[in-house]
Parts: C-alpha cells; sequence; structure tokens
C-alpha cells in the first residue's frame, strides 16, 4: 500500500464532458432504450459464462500461495490496461479476488457476484438483491479497474459503510498491491489528498462531490491544464488539487444517489461580507407572520413554496420604509419575506430540522439523518433560525454549488449497484446514460412477510407496535427492529415503548457517534432498535445462528415511503444472506403517504370500516398511493431536471460550470 | 447561482451601436448588434445595469453599487442573472471567462438549422440575399440628403398634388374599364415586366432614405413571396435611430418613390397619344406604383411597410411581437392562474393597440393564406394544395405545437400543467362541439330572373314564313286571339297530293271491294295510313295560325322585318306580356340543388330595384332535369351574374357546369318586378353544424377542381 509517491502531481484532473447536444428527442430516445434494454436486453447468458469460466479457475488458482497470487496480479496488469483489456486476464483477476476473499473471509463470490462484478466492469447499474453481498462485487471490479490503472472511487452510502468496507477490505487489495484509501467527513485536507492518491478510494458521494467543487474553487478558472500551467507561472494556480481526477466510479446504493437525491444540490459556502443585519431578519418575520394565509400569500404545498398575493405585495411597501438600504428594495423583500413564510408555515421542527447545540440542522429526507455542514440558503436557515429564538449564524454565500445529478456524469467510468433500481432505468438511462441490468438472486430468500396492518389512526398505530415489538422482544427473544420516517415518529414510539416498560434502543440522527456499535447490537437478541431511514441502507445487521434459528430479526415497518423501493431496502435489512428473517408493517390512515396520496373521501370512507376489512384494504391502499406518489416524484424530477438544464444554458456567459 | 455570476467582469461587445430613444414618454436604451444588425431595446432600469458593465467592474460590484443608488426599486439578482442571459443569448456580451464552446457551437448550429429550415416553414415567404450594397449606397448618401431634405419632400408633394389633380380630372376616362385594360393578356406581360422594375426603385427608395438618415444597410437580396421574386433591402438598422419621424419615412420611402414615379407616369399617360406603347406603359405604372403598392405595402396587418410605419409613428415598436405576448401573459394569467408571470410592458395608452393587433392580424393572416392557396391552387392545383396546408400550417400549426410542446413539458407549468391541459381539452372539446354539433343557421344563395308565366312565350308553332301579323304590337290581346299567319307552301302541296293520293285509294279500295276481296284489305290499309297522315299535316297547317295562350300585352321581337321572314318551328317571335309575372326562375348547382331539395326551411327574395326590399316566398316548381343553357344572359358573365360560361363553345354558349332550374313564386303586388329582373334569392335550409357546412363547402371545391 504504501503512502503515494510524493513526486504525485495533483494537476488539473481529467473528466468527462458534459453533453450539451443533448435534445429532448435524445433524452426520450435514452430513457426508451433503458427501459427496454432493462427489462428485455439483458444478455446475462453471456455474463453468466464469463462467470462460470472464473469458477472453472477455482481449483487452479487455489494452489497458489499469497506471494504468487501477488505477482499473478502483477503480472495481468499489463494485460488489463488499454482500451480492450484482454478478457482472459480479468477472468484470472476475478479468480484472484475470489480466492483472496475465501482466504480472507472463508467464502467464495458465487455466481451473481461474479456476474454483478463482470456488470460492473461494463458499466453498468446492477440490481442485486439485498442481502446479495453487493460489497464484495463492487471489490472484483474495483480491483480490476485498480490493476488496469484506473483510479476508482468507491461510493459508499455513508461514511460508516465506507470506513467499514475499506477496513475489512484492506487486507485483500493489499494482498494485490492496491493502495486503499478512505475519506471521512473529518479528514483534513492533506487527509484527503492522500486518500485520493490511493487507487481505490472509499468514500461517500458528499465528500467527493464537496472535494470536486473545493478543488474547483481553487483552480478559479484556470480549470485546464494548460490553463493551470500558465498559472503556476505566473504564480496564481494552486499547488495542488485534492481529488486525481473522476476517472472510475463504483456507486453503491446507486438509486439513493443518482435518483432520490440527485438534484439536491450540495453547497459550499463562503460568508458574505455584506451580510443581513439580525433587525431585517426580525422585521419581516414579525411582518410575514401578521400575513393572512388565504388574502395575503398561498402556499403551494406540492411546489413547496409560498407566493404572496397581489394584496400581500401591496404591503410590503410599509415594512421595507423600516429596512436598512439594500433590503428597502422591493424585490429583496418580497424575496425575504417569502422566505420567511416558507420558515414559518412549511419548515416544521424534527420533520425538517431539529435543534442542537443552538443550532438548526437539517434532516436528510431520505437517510434521517443530520447534515451538519449544510446550510439553507438566502437566507431561509437565517430565519428558522430566528423562529426558534436560536442565535442567528451569518448568512453564507454560496461560493460553489453541484447536484448529484451533474457531477456523476463526469466520471469516465460510471457503474452501479443496488437493490432496487430497476423501476428506475428510463430515468437512469436518460440522466447518466447507463443501462441497467438485473442479476438474479443466489440463494432463495427467507424473508417472510407477515402482511400489512392498517389501522384507523395514528395513536392506535403506536400502541401496536409497541405491542408487536414488544411480544416479539420479550416472549419469542428475537431481536426487532422498526423503521420510521422521522426523528419525532422515533420519538412517539420510543414514548409508547418506555410506557410499557420495554428496553430498546433509538437510531437517529441526533447520536451518530457509536453508530456502528448499535447497529451491531441491534441483532442480538430480544433487542429492539428503533432507526430512521437510515437503517435502510446497506447496513448489515449482523444475526447469530441462534437467532437465525429463533427467526431471525424482525422489521416493522411503521410507515410506508413515497417510493417502493425504499420500503424493499427497510425489509431488505434482515433475512440477509439467506438467513431467516420476517418483515410485516403496521401502519395507519392517518400516515403522510395515505394523506397526501389518497382522495380524502377515500380515507374518509375506509377509516370506518372494520378492521378485518381494513387489513385486507391495506395492500390496494399502499399500491394506489404509492404508485401515484412515484408518478409525481418522477414528474417532479422531470420537471427540476428540464429546469436545471435550462437554466445551466442560460448560464452558458458564465463559462462552463 | 449568484456565485457564478457575481465575479465575472462583462461589457458590451466593441461593436454594438447604443442609441438612446423615447417611446411614449419613456426612454429607452436600443443596441444593434454589429454583426447581424439585429436590435434589441432595453429599459432605462436594464441600461442602468448594462451601461456599467465595463469590462473591469465585477457584477457583483455593479449590482451593489446599483442598489444603493436605485434602492426601492433595485433589481433582484435573478434579474440580472436574467438580463446577462438575455443579452448574451442576444450575442452583445463579452466576458472575461473563457466562452463554452460546446454552447457556442450548438447554437450556432441551431441557427444554422433555424435558417435552413426557414423556407420550408413558409414557402410563401423565402428570402435570398444577395450581397450588402451598404458601401456602393454610401457613394449616393449627397444625392440621398438631397431628396429627403426638405426642398425634396415639397417637391415630391407638389408633383404628387399635381398628378392627384390630373388623375381627378382625366378619373373617368382612366378608370373606364379598368378591370378589362388591366387583367388583358397582352397587358398582364407588361406588368410582370414592370413590376420588378417598380419594386427595384421602391428598394431604392428605402435604401436611399435609410442613408440620407444615417442608417445602415443591412443586406438586399431576393424575396420570393408566393413563389414571385421580389427584391428586398434589409434597412432594419434603421430601427436604430431615435428620431420617430426618420424612421416612419424611411419605411414609408419605397412607396413615396413608387408614387412618384407613378405622377410622372400619369402626365405621360395624359400627353402621349392613345393607342401607343408609352401609353401603356404610362397607364401600367400608375396602377402598380399608386394603387397596388397601396394596397398592398400601406396594410399594418403584414409584415410590410405599413407595419413599421404605423409602430414608428404610434411609437409601439414591435407591435405584433408585443401585441402577442401580451395575449400569452393574459392567457398565463387568467386562464392558467400563473400569477408569477412577468407582465409585458405596457406603455402609456398602448393597451387597446396591443390587445386588438394579434386578434386582428391572426384573422387577417388565415383568411390570406387561404385566399393565396385558393388563387394559386386555380393555377396549380396540386402545388396550392401543398401551399394552402403550409401556409396553414406557418399560422396555426406551428404554433399550436409550440404550445403543445409547452403543455407537455414547460417546468414553468409545474403544479398547474394538469389544469393547463385540461382547459385546453376542455377547449378543444367545446370547440369541436361548436363546429360539429351545434347548430348554425345555413343558407345558401343564387340569383334568378323574373320569369314569365307560362304561355307568355310567343312561338312560332310550325316552320314557315310570316305572312300576316293580326294582333298590334303592343296593344292587349285576349286569350285565343289570333296573332300571327304563317304560310309554307311546301306543306299546303304536300297536303294537297296527299288528299288526292287518299282519295285514289279509297276509289281503289271501293272497287276492289267486289273484284277482289284481298287486295281491298291492302288497299284500305294504307288508305288509313294516307289518312292519317293528311290528319297530321291538317294540324300542322292550322298550327300555321299563331294564336295567344295567355292575355297581356303583345311584344314582338322585330315586329317591322316579320312580315316574309322565316321562321323554324319553336323559334321565339314576341311575348305575351301579362300585367305582372308570377314566376322567378333561379338556377342553382348541384351540390346546392341538393341541399334545397333535402334541408329547405324559407326562400327569401330580393329583387334587384334598388329598393333592398327582401320578401318571404317559396319553391313554385323543382326541375329534375339539369341543363347547361342559361334561361337568361343576365345570369351568366356578360349580365355580371354569378355564372361561369364555357368559353370554348363560341357558338352555342353553355354553362361550365350543370345546372338546375327551379321556380319560385313572385308575391304578388311587387313593383319593379318586370321581366328578366334580377332577383337575388336566398336559401335558408335547416341549421346545420359549422364544420359539415365547411366540410361540405371543401368538398366541393376540390371535387369541381378535380372535374369529377
Amino acid at each position: 500500500m504504501g503512502p503515494p509517491a510524493a513526486e504525485m502531481r495533483f494537476t488539473p484532473f481529467p473528466e468527462r464532458r458534459l453533453e450539451t447536444k443533448d435534445g429532448p428527442l435524445d433524452r426520450a430516445a435514452r430513457s426508451l432504450h433503458g427501459i427496454i434494454a432493462a427489462r428485455f436486453l439483458a444478455r446475462r447468458a453471456a455474463l453468466r459464462s464469463r462467470a462460470h469460466a472464473v469458477m472453472i479457475l477455482e481449483t487452479e488458482i487455489a494452489a497458489l500461495a499469497s506471494p504468487a497470487m501477488t505477482a499473478a496480479a502483477t503480472e495481468l496488469r499489463q494485460l488489463l490496461r488499454g482500451r480492450k483489456p484482454d478478457p482472459f486476464a480479468i477472468t484470472k483477476a476475478f479468480a484472484l479476488v475470489r480466492e483472496a476473499t475465501w482466504r480472507q473471509f472463508g467464502f467464495r463470490h458465487h455466481l451473481s457476484q461474479l456476474m454483478g462484478g463482470f456488470a460492473l466492469l461494463d458499466g453498468r447499474m446492477v440490481e442485486m438483491a439485498t442481502g446479495e453481498g453487493k460489497t464484495v462485487t463492487a471489490l472484483l471490479a474495483a480491483v480490476v479497474q485498480a490493476l488496469a490503472g484506473r483510479r476508482v472511487h468507491v461510493i459508499t452510502a455513508n461514511e460508516y459503510l465506507a470506513e467499514r468496507d475499506r477496513d475489512g477490505l484492506a487486507p485483500i487489495f493489499e494482498l494485490f498491491d492496491i493502495s486503499v484509501g478512505l475519506i471521512r467527513p473529518d479528514s483534513s485536507r492533506e487527509e484527503r489528498r492522500t486518500a485520493y492518491a490511493c487507487d481505490v478510494t472509499y468514500c461517500t458521494a458528499k465528500d467527493v462531490v464537496f472535494d470536486y467543487l473545493r478543488d474547483r474553487i481553487a483552480l478559479g478558472r484556470r480549470r485546464k491544464r494548460a490553463d493551470w500551467l500558465i498559472g503556476r507561472a505566473f504564480g496564481d494556480s494552486p499547488d495542488q488539487c485534492v481529488l486525481r481526477g473522476l476517472d472510475c466510479a463504483i456507486i453503491d446504493e446507486a438509486d439513493n444517489t443518482l435518483i432520490d437525491e440527485a438534484g439536491l444540490p450540495l453547497i459550499i459556502s463562503g460568508s458574505t461580507d455584506d451580510a443581513v443585519p439580525e433587525e431585517v431578519y426580525e422585521k419581516i418575520l414579525v411582518f410575514a407572520g401578521g400575513l393572512d394565509p388565504q388574502e395575503d400569500f398561498r402556499i403551494e404545498e406540492a411546489g413547496r413554496r409560498a407566493v404572496l398575493t397581489d394584496r400581500g405585495r401591496a404591503q410590503l411597501d410599509a415594512v421595507a420604509e423600516w429596512l436598512p438600504s439594500p433590503w428597502s428594495a422591493l424585490k429583496a423583500c418580497e424575496h425575504l419575506t417569502i422566505q420567511a413564510l416558507q420558515a414559518l408555515h412549511l419548515f416544521a421542527r424534527d420533520v425538517h430540522y431539529f435543534v442542537a447545540d443552538d443550532k438548526v440542522q437539517i434532516i436528510d429526507d431520505f437517510t434521517g439523518r443530520a447534515m451538519p455542514d449544510r446550510t439553507w440558503s438566502l437566507g431561509l436557515h437565517q430565519f428558522i433560525e430566528f423562529k426558534e429564538g436560536l442565535p442567528t449564524s451569518q448568512e453564507r454565500r454560496t461560493a460553489a454549488q453541484l447536484t448529484f445529478q451533474r457531477f456523476f456524469p463526469r466520471y469516465r467510468h460510471l457503474s452501479g449497484m443496488s437493490g432496487t433500481v430497476l423501476e428506475v432505468a428510463g430515468e437512469i438511462s436518460r440522466v447518466y446514460g447507463l443501462r441497467t441490468i438485473r442479476i438474479p438472486i443466489a440463494q432463495p430468500s427467507g424473508l417472510q412477510h407477515r402482511g400489512t396492518r392498517l389501522l384507523p389512526t395514528e395513536t392506535e398505530k403506536w400502541a401496536a407496535v409497541a405491542e408487536r415489538a414488544a411480544q416479539l422482544a420479550s416472549t419469542e427473544k428475537r431481536p426487532v427492529l422498526i423503521g420510521t420516517r422521522s426523528v419525532a415518529a422515533s420519538e412517539r414510539i420510543s414514548a409508547a415503548l418506555a410506557a410499557r416498560g420495554q428496553p430498546h434502543e433509538v437510531l437517529s440522527a441526533r447520536q451518530n457517534s457509536d453508530e456502528a456499535i448499535r447497529v451491531r447490537m441491534a441483532g442480538e437478541a430480544g433487542r429492539i432498535t428503533i432507526a430512521t431511514n437510515i437503517a435502510g441502507r446497506g447496513t448489515d445487521i449482523p444475526v447469530s445462528d441462534h437467532v437465525a434459528s429463533m427467526g431471525g430479526l424482525h422489521v416493522i415497518l411503521t410507515e410506508f415511503n413515497e417510493a417502493r423501493r425504499i420500503d424493499r431496502q427497510l425489509y431488505g435489512r434482515t433475512a440477509r444472506k439467506g438467513q431467516a428473517g420476517s418483515c410485516e408493517a403496521i401502519v395507519s390512515l392517518e400516515d403522510d403517504l395515505f394523506r397526501r396520496y389518497l382522495a380524502s373521501f377515500l380515507v374518509n370512507a375506509v377509516k370506518h370500516l372494520p378492521q378485518a376489512v381494513l387489513t385486507r384494504l391495506g395492500d390496494a391502499l399502499r399500491q394506489r398511493a404509492q404508485t401515484r406518489a412515484e408518478r409525481r416524484s418522477a414528474m417532479l424530477r422531470g420537471i427540476a431536471q428540464e429546469a436545471d438544464r435550462r437554466h445551466e444554458q442560460s448560464l452558458a456567459f458564465a463559462g462552463q460550470e | 447561482m449568484w456565485f457564478r455570476v457575481a465575479k465575472l467582469r462583462p461589457r458590451l461587445r466593441p461593436d454594438v451601436r447604443v442609441r438612446r430613444h423615447r417611446y411614449r414618454g419613456e426612454v429607452w436604451y436600443v443596441i444593434a448588434d454589429g454583426s447581424t444588425g439585429q436590435l434589441h431595446r432595453f429599459t432605462v432600469a436594464a441600461f442602468d445595469l448594462i451601461g456599467r458593465m465595463n469590462g473591469t467592474q465585477s457584477i457583483g460590484d455593479i449590482w451593489k453599487e446599483l442598489v444603493r443608488k436605485t434602492g426601492r426599486d433595485a433589481p433582484s439578482q435573478g434579474e440580472v442573472i436574467q438580463l446577462l442571459a438575455q443579452l448574451h443569448r442576444a450575442d452583445l456580451l463579452h466576458t472575461d471567462v473563457p466562452p463554452d464552446i460546446a454552447e457556442l457551437e450548438n447554437r450556432s448550429r441551431k441557427r444554422q438549422t433555424a435558417t435552413f429550415l426557414a423556407p420550408i416553414k413558409n414557402p410563401l415567404s423565402i428570402r435570398l440575399p444577395l450581397g450588402n450594397p451598404d458601401a456602393l449606397l454610401d457613394h449616393l448618401q449627397p444625392l440621398a440628403r438631397l431628396i429627403f431634405s426638405p426642398l425634396g419632400l415639397l417637391l415630391w408633394f407638389l408633383v404628387i398634388a399635381a398628378a392627384l389633380l390630373a388623375g381627378a380630372i382625366h378619373y373617368t376616362d382612366f378608370t373606364h374599364n379598368l378591370s378589362d385594360r388591366v387583367l388583358s393578356t397582352g397587358n398582364l406581360l407588361l406588368i410582370a415586366l414592370l413590376h420588378p422594375l417598380m419594386k427595384l426603385v421602391h428598394e431604392l427608395g428605402h435604401g436611399l432614405a435609410a442613408k440620407a438618415f444615417g442608417a445602415r444597410i443591412n443586406g438586399i437580396g431576393i424575396m420570393l413571396l408566393i413563389l414571385m421574386p421580389m427584391p428586398y433591402v434589409d434597412a432594419s438598422d434603421a430601427g436604430l435611430l431615435a428620431n420617430r419621424y426618420h424612421r416612419a419615412i424611411i419605411a414609408a420611402a419605397g412607396m413615396m418613390f413608387e408614387l412618384f414615379i407613378a405622377a410622372l407616369a400619369m402626365f405621360i399617360w395624359m400627353i402621349v397619344e392613345p393607342g401607343t406603347l408609352t401609353r401603356a406603359v404610362a397607364f401600367n405604372v400608375i396602377v402598380i406604383g399608386g394603387a397596388s403598392t397601396l394596397l398592398f405595402n400601406l396594410n399594418p396587418l403584414l409584415r410590410f411597410d405599413g407595419y413599421f410605419i404605423l409602430c414608428d409613428l404610434l411609437q409601439s415598436p414591435n407591435l405584433g411581437t408585443r401585441s402577442n405576448a401580451l395575449w400569452i401573459w393574459l392567457a398565463k394569467q387568467k386562464l392558467l392562474g400563473l400569477t408569477n408571470a412577468a407582465p409585458p410592458r405596457i406603455g402609456r395608452g398602448e393597451v387597446a393597440l396591443l390587445a386588438l393587433y394579434a386578434p386582428l392580424a391572426l384573422a387577417y393572416r388565415i383568411v390570406l393564406g387561404i385566399g393565396i392557396a385558393l388563387f394559386v391552387a386555380q393555377a396549380y392545383f396540386v402545388i396550392g394544395v401543398i401551399l394552402g396546408l403550409l401556409s396553414l400550417a406557418q399560422t396555426l400549426l406551428w404554433p399550436l405545437l409550440k404550445g403543445l410542446r409547452y403543455l407537455a413539458g414547460d417546468p414553468e407549468l409545474a403544479e398547474r400543467r394538469m389544469r393547463a391541459i385540461g382547459l385546453t381539452l376542455a377547449g378543444i372539446v367545446a370547440l369541436m362541439c361548436l363546429v360539429w354539433l351545434a347548430p348554425f343557421p345555413h343558407k345558401t344563395s343564387a340569383q334568378g330572373v323574373v320569369w314569365l308565366p307560362q304561355g307568355a312565350h310567343v312561338r312560332a308553332t310550325a316552320t314557315g314564313y310570316v305572312t300576316e301579323l293580326h294582333g298590334v304590337p303592343d296593344q292587349p290581346v285576349t286569350f285565343g286571339s289570333p296573332l300571327l299567319t304563317l304560310n309554307d307552301p311546301a306543306l299546303h302541296a304536300r297536303l294537297k297530293v296527299l288528299e288526292a293520293r287518299a282519295r285514289m285509294l279509297e276509289l281503289q279500295a271501293n272497287a276492289e271491294w267486289v273484284t277482289n276481296r284481298s287486295a281491298s284489305q291492302v288497299t284500305e290499309a294504307e288508305l288509313a295510313q294516307a289518312r292519317r297522315a293528311v290528319e297530321h299535316l291538317r294540324e300542322q297547317r292550322d298550327r300555321l295560325q299563331i294564336t295567344s295562350k295567355a292575355e297581356g300585352h303583345l311584344t314582338i321581337l322585330r315586329a317591322d322585318d316579320l312580315p316574309g321572314r322565316f321562321v323554324r318551328e319553336g323559334d321565339v317571335i314576341g311575348y305575351v306580356l301579362p300585367a305582372r309575372s308570377d314566376t322567378i326562375r333561379v338556377v342553382v348547382e348541384q351540390a346546392e340543388a341538393d341541399l334545397i331539395r333535402s334541408r329547405l326551411r324559407s326562400v327569401s327574395i330580393r329583387i334587384a330595384d334598388g329598393s333592398g326590399r327582401i320578401l318571404p316566398t317559396e319553391i313554385l316548381r323543382d326541375y329534375p332535369a339539369g341543363t347547361r343553357v342559361l334561361p337568361s344572359p343576365a345570369l351568366g358573365p356578360e349580365g355580371g351574374g354569378p355564372i361561369t360560361i364555357d368559353t370554348t363553345r363560341n357558338d352555342n354558349p353553355q354553362t361550365l357546369h350543370r345546372l338546375f332550374e327551379l321556380d319560385l313564386v313572385l308575391p304578388p303586388n311587387v313593383a319593379g318586378a318586370y321581366f328578366g329582373t334580377r332577383v337575388h334569392v336566398q336559401f335558408r335550409l335547416e341549421p346545420e353544424p359549422l364544420g359539415w357546412q365547411l366540410y361540405r363547402a371543401a368538398r366541393l371545391l376540390l371535387l369541381r377542381r378535380l372535374e369529377v
């Protein structure tokens, strides 16, 4: 492994150019191709025969001693380079990795993992069932690409997983003389540079985007290598970049990164020199609080924004008079008022943010985690702070921003894995040009689905969940994982359990320091763990054979998500690698999903039905609501992408992003 | 996104030209792109920002300065970005960052595609640029200054006034049978030769005027207007001039030149002898330079000279575009509820003008497009149909497609897409209902003549020479009174022969009855035949005596040379005109006849006597057989009627299409309903949806073209 060569030049790096000629027809065709290719053009037979070829080499490789394996890998390096690497070299490399895994962990890649590895090498989006061992699948592709001389970023769902995978797999990389680095959120710039200098780097998507943005800020206008060299001559180029290039990325939980979070901008901010004085926030917040929700402004709920009516706008004059110079401009004033209205009416404590250490921390809608380094922009953050009675932080000005959807296409070799991606194959193809392939499961799943219980009210739901969990944990001594969608929900179920005197653990965004230990302990017999969606991604909750024999981990889903994929992810926490496990859903008609995506008359009609009928209807109602929700979010994403594209076009005068 | 913009140090491209204009009391800045000559108009507020962009100050600093200065009405950062984007799209911006080459290339390719597609999208107006005579015209600048000096203009007015006076004096002489003279074949050739020359003069006028006031010419070329080549000159740079009268004069200069030439031609026409080529040329120059130019170019509803003159004089630049924008904004605001859409800028007192222009222009363009297509279709059917479809596509389909694209994909709609689509569908359904279901009054009109009652015609009932006139012309006659006697010597002789033969056969039969019974029977048969023949000839002889079959005044055609004239059986010799007629004969075409037979509700007539009275009536008789002979020449082209005559048959005029005749009741007590008076007839049919009415009309048109 060793530290990267000190003389390695961190110069402006290679990346793929973003396609600008794309027309609407191109996009539609790509989308269609993605859907058709995913369903009908998978060519799994070819993958299977390649995988079998790897397995044939098993005995031959097994005979090699470790130094011989290192030597064999070194020999392969030459053969793997270039545009068309030797197919046999790849096969052999896979066989070597497989053998190394056996020696390290005591299991060998099975057929589906090998197929997945080949698909990743081909630059595909691979759908593999949850619990199929995606980590080692990524290992295959990472090793081969690293041997081929590419710089590989393995993008994991969170830093915990990044660390776990790096630590677990480091011996194997070491065996093949591949250096491996890890980016932690708290890594220093120097550490990061070292980590990126490695052949393989484990990191989260956010980290790599932020590093990329920081590099771009540091480079300023001198983004091309030649430019940079000129800059060096004049002494105005930065010495080194942190990244070495966007060469090759293997994204785990790709649907989350590339679809759900794709449009959220990651913002690097620098504080502005002309900050808004506190009195402005105060006055505007007071003014906005006095506005009438019908007459003066409207909330466009679905669009998640507030809009002033003409009457509301007419009142701006009055408040503008009281504001200091630049904010007395009516347009600025209106803008601030809208932000204040949104802070007051659209953002709720413990749903969108929570307060810790006198600070407002944004909750990631998808993982339920706190995002300590992010702030809302354009004054919104300050209004929320003010609303909560916290000291207002300096407004920070955006210095650079980027979305995943504009970042990941810049990789020269992109591939990804997920348990649940087939539904969005069209979108993946349209935006990233990746073809999706589904790899069949190797082991039959031992998951038992105990069905959906639909209850009329939320109170009944929490009672039912607590009762069920207590029953399983104390009488059957099985571990129980309760998945929630928000910190508030976690707290309510925690209270319900506490009321029954049932010991339990709450994993929520507020306390993520000892997360890893808690996750590992969640599989112990009789343990109840409450977790927000965080638990739904990549985490492996180890279950002992003893526990497995009792039926394994039981997962209770307490609220359906808008996308089926995310529900499946949560269920996927149990019954991993062929073990036993069970899951069920206990939900109520008052849940967000039903309230938002079912007609209210339908909900009201169903509410008064007897419980037995309601239980039967549960799945049908969920299907309907989720189908509507998915369609809607796909539409909103499409709109956002289109708006983003147009926006980018109109900003062409500012040079490339 | 401000962070990407704030540090830019942009400036306007060095080759742009900026002028300060005043429209309706408001100050605007007009910027001309140096390379393409395109003009862009900016408000004072926008120019406040643009003017500060000098390439050394960053946008962030400029904005801050602006906010300090203007305070309350300062633009937001978003607006600044929008303005920059607008400047960039117009290619007016020069920034200190390396341009995004891919984006530039993309745009230039789009522009190329648009240029390539333009003639296909709008084949009725194709521009072929030929070059730029700007430098050449510069040499003529002194001349231009002279022409467009106050003195020149005064001279122009004098000449035009004199010509008008002359024209007024010779008005009848000049306009006598104008359409015949203009549209005769020989003259059309002359016009075809003179027209391009006149248009050259016209364009020269624009060019010189532009030079006189210091504007540039961006190019000249040939425009294929409805496939007819016309020169054009691109003087859009004139829009940069601050003086609106100068701009208006440049737009009007073409017509002024043509009118001047026409005025000179008027004097020549007066001086030169009739019948000479010079006079014919002068005549046509007057027609082209005077009438047609004013009709064609002065119309403000198309983007010709008149439009620009109107824009300049009313100080409403870009009237058409802005009028469309106003309507689009209204639709967004009121129908889609997009209350955030920025309202178009409307100058003082401009609202009514903007509100009116777009619908008028659209309606006019549609009518004109269909008219042109029909016109071309008469000569070249297939080309005409294609052109018609294309021009319809241009005026209706492209905007429709754009609208659909907006509905399907514009991010602006986001939340309201369903509402927008719903409204559109509802609109379409409503329109469809209106067109295909809602009954509309349906009528068809025709022309007829007051017809004589049965028996009013005095016809020769036999063939012969007129020997005697019994009735006195213009005197009343009674029913059955003798009118004429004819003589047919041959008939008399034949009768005598036959009578003799009958007598002979009678005798012979009598004789044979005794001697030869069987022969007698043969003879009897011959006798019977002979007798019948005699009977027939006697009837003919009786018919030589013509009697009146009606009561009324006798009118004899060419009464003077009547005695001794030879007439054939059936010839009309005169009329017995009753005190009043009771029928009207109408001819209608086949399709109309069908409609009238199946869907008639009521009939009304208006007699062409100037009274304008409309009278209800009903159908008296309907002749099922078609005819190609007109009942009265008044209905043909010679008489100013609507029916076309097949001109290839000179000897025996027949109508081009088969016609059907109907007789209508002429209501009693109608004054002025003289025989042969033209009658306008309106058949009110069962109400029918407009769609079906149009479909029928289109089908008829097509079938007629295809001679089916």
